[in-house]
């Protein structure tokens, strides 16, 4: 009795597992007023991204409903989009969609900037760029396109050259063509950069990070940057861009609740 | 073909400098495995109730290290032994700093390898030491390491090859290696090729390793 009762359920389970994989990711349009909402789902990694998914699943007009899918890396969070398995997502700014849209014929768009922040160097030891040590280690992104972000900005700031023939935003440490300091390079994950804060002389960071250390780009950056290349994009399908679900999620996206959420974080700011 | 010429032209630099990484890591931990862990495995054995060395305190304390390190999700002990490898090597990013956290798991699972196969011995042998009035060192290296070491070579193989999938994601301090290589220019740059060809090569040395243990272990073995 109890082991067919035990096989009914994992059978139900394995039942209602197939019905939501083949549950279509979005229907284009709600039919009537009394039709069940058509439910968007869209994709984020980690706060505050998935506080906005929230934010705008309160605002979203009547006949949608946003449900937010949380997954374990950034480029996971792309390759559901782009199959089709969810409608949306909100982790990335574009030039990082379209790193991925050309490694996997990505048919990836940004259709809203939501939030910008500053990225900035920080330093345990220095009070100003102009001091730093011959060969002093600087600790930045080990990721493609914040390497090229990190790299861009000590260039801004003539820490080093990089070869005016590579994309500034696609840039390695390969492409430095004068480091007239001796600078050493550490590479590693965003999530490690504020481990190295204690013992690097130079860091790159995200302001959403680097507040776990009680420090702001805005007080405690030696050098800063805001580009709205970076902002951090509504993305969905190509095929999708126009669509009147779409519009919603975008009137959704820039609503006084997200603004609110954006606010309150004290590390970002509004794209739009 | 020509792909592969290509990434070897473009990648061949770094490929041998992550090799070397990886080679550096796991030399310095299967040392540490097999002269600690060794030993601490060993500790556990004598020291367990019915041993010749029976010492409730040792045996729970040496239990304890294996048993905590083991519980630790390999990357959160990396990070969580963050402030003590600073303390102890001076900085917690690069190569050298990242083996530190994988001697403190090699040793864990070389320890607890090495207690399983001495447990696997014929009980008449400690039997044998305790009648003929054998002292612990001359029980240790006259009896159980002689009757276990083919084991014991045995267990190091397989350790080698978890000790080779523990250092792919020392990438997270700075460690290198063949792992963080696959993952740098192959997937976040969506460069399949180039870490399918990395996941190969990873799968030839795991059958280098298991060959090389295997043959060991069977010209050890004096059954």
């Amino acid at each position: 009795m109890k082991k067919s009762r035990l096989a009914l359920a994992a059978a139900g389970l394995g039942l209602a597992l197939i019905v939501t994989a083949c549950a279509p990711a979005a229907e284009q349009k709600p039919d009537a007023e009394n039709a069940a909402p058509v439910t968007l789902k869209v994709a984020a990694v980690t706060a505050p991204m998935t506080d906005v998914v929230t934010a705008a699943g309160e605002a979203i007009e009547d006949g949608y409903k946003v449900e937010l899918v949380e997954v374990g890396d950034y480029i996971t969070a792309n390759t559901i989009v782009n199959s089709g398995d969810v409608y949306a997502n909100f982790s990335q700014h574009v030039p990082y969609m379209e790193t991925f849209n050309e490694g996997n014929d990505g048919t990836l768009v940004g259709v809203q900037p939501v939030y910008n922040f500053l990225i900035a160097f920080y330093s345990k030891t220095l009070d100003d760029i102009a001091d730093l040590p011959e060969g002093a280690t600087v600790a930045i992104p080990d990721d493609p396109s914040n390497t090229g972000r990190a790299l861009k900005l000590l260039a801004a700031n003539d820490v080093i050259t990089l070869d005016p023939a590579v994309d500034p935003y696609a840039a390695t440490t390969k492409d430095i063509t004068e480091n007239p300091k001796n600078l050493e390079f550490l590479q590693v994950p965003i999530a490690s950069l504020n481990a190295a804060y204690e013992e690097a002389d130079l860091v790159f960071q995200w302001p959403s990070h680097i507040i776990a250390l009680g420090l702001t780009p805005q007080k405690d950056g030696l050098i800063t940057e805001l580009d709205p290349v970076f902002a951090l994009n509504l993305v969905v399908q190509k095929k999708d861009a126009d669509s009147a679900a779409t519009e919603a999620l975008k009137k959704a996206f820039t609503s006084d609740e997200v603004r609110a959420v954006i606010e309150d974080n004290g590390t970002i700011e509004t794209a739009w | 073909m020509s792909w592969l010429t290509d990434l070897l032209a473009q990648y061949g630099d770094d490929f041998a400098k992550a090799m070397a990484e990886t080679g550096y890591m796991m030399l310095v931990s299967l040392l540490s495995a097999a002269l600690i862990g060794l030993p601490v495995g060993m500790i556990v054995f004598l020291t367990e109730r019915g041993g010749i060395a029976e010492n409730r305190v040792v045996n729970l304390i040496a239990n304890l290290y294996i048993n905590v390190v083991r519980s630790f999700p390999f990357l959160l002990l990396v990070v969580f032994l963050i402030p003590f490898t600073r303390f102890v090597m001076g900085t917690s990013f690069g190569t050298q700093a990242a083996t530190l956290p994988l001697c403190f798991v090699a040793v864990a699972i070389y320890a607890r390898l090495t207690e399983q196969i001495l447990r696997e011995i014929p009980p008449g042998i400690s039997k044998v030491a305790r009648a003929s009035g054998a002292t612990v060192p001359q029980a240790v290296f006259l009896m159980f390491l002689p009757e276990a070491r083919s084991g014991l070579v045995y267990a190091l193989t397989s350790a080698a090859i978890s000790l080779l999938s523990y250092s792919t994601v020392l990438g997270v301090v700075g460690g290198g290696g063949i792992g963080d290589f696959a993952m740098r220019y192959g997937y976040q740059v969506y460069n399949d090729n180039l870490m399918y060809l990395t996941i190969v090569i990873i799968i030839v040395c795991v059958l280098a390793i298991q060959a090389i243990g295997h043959r060991t272990s069977v010209r050890l073995d004096h059954r």
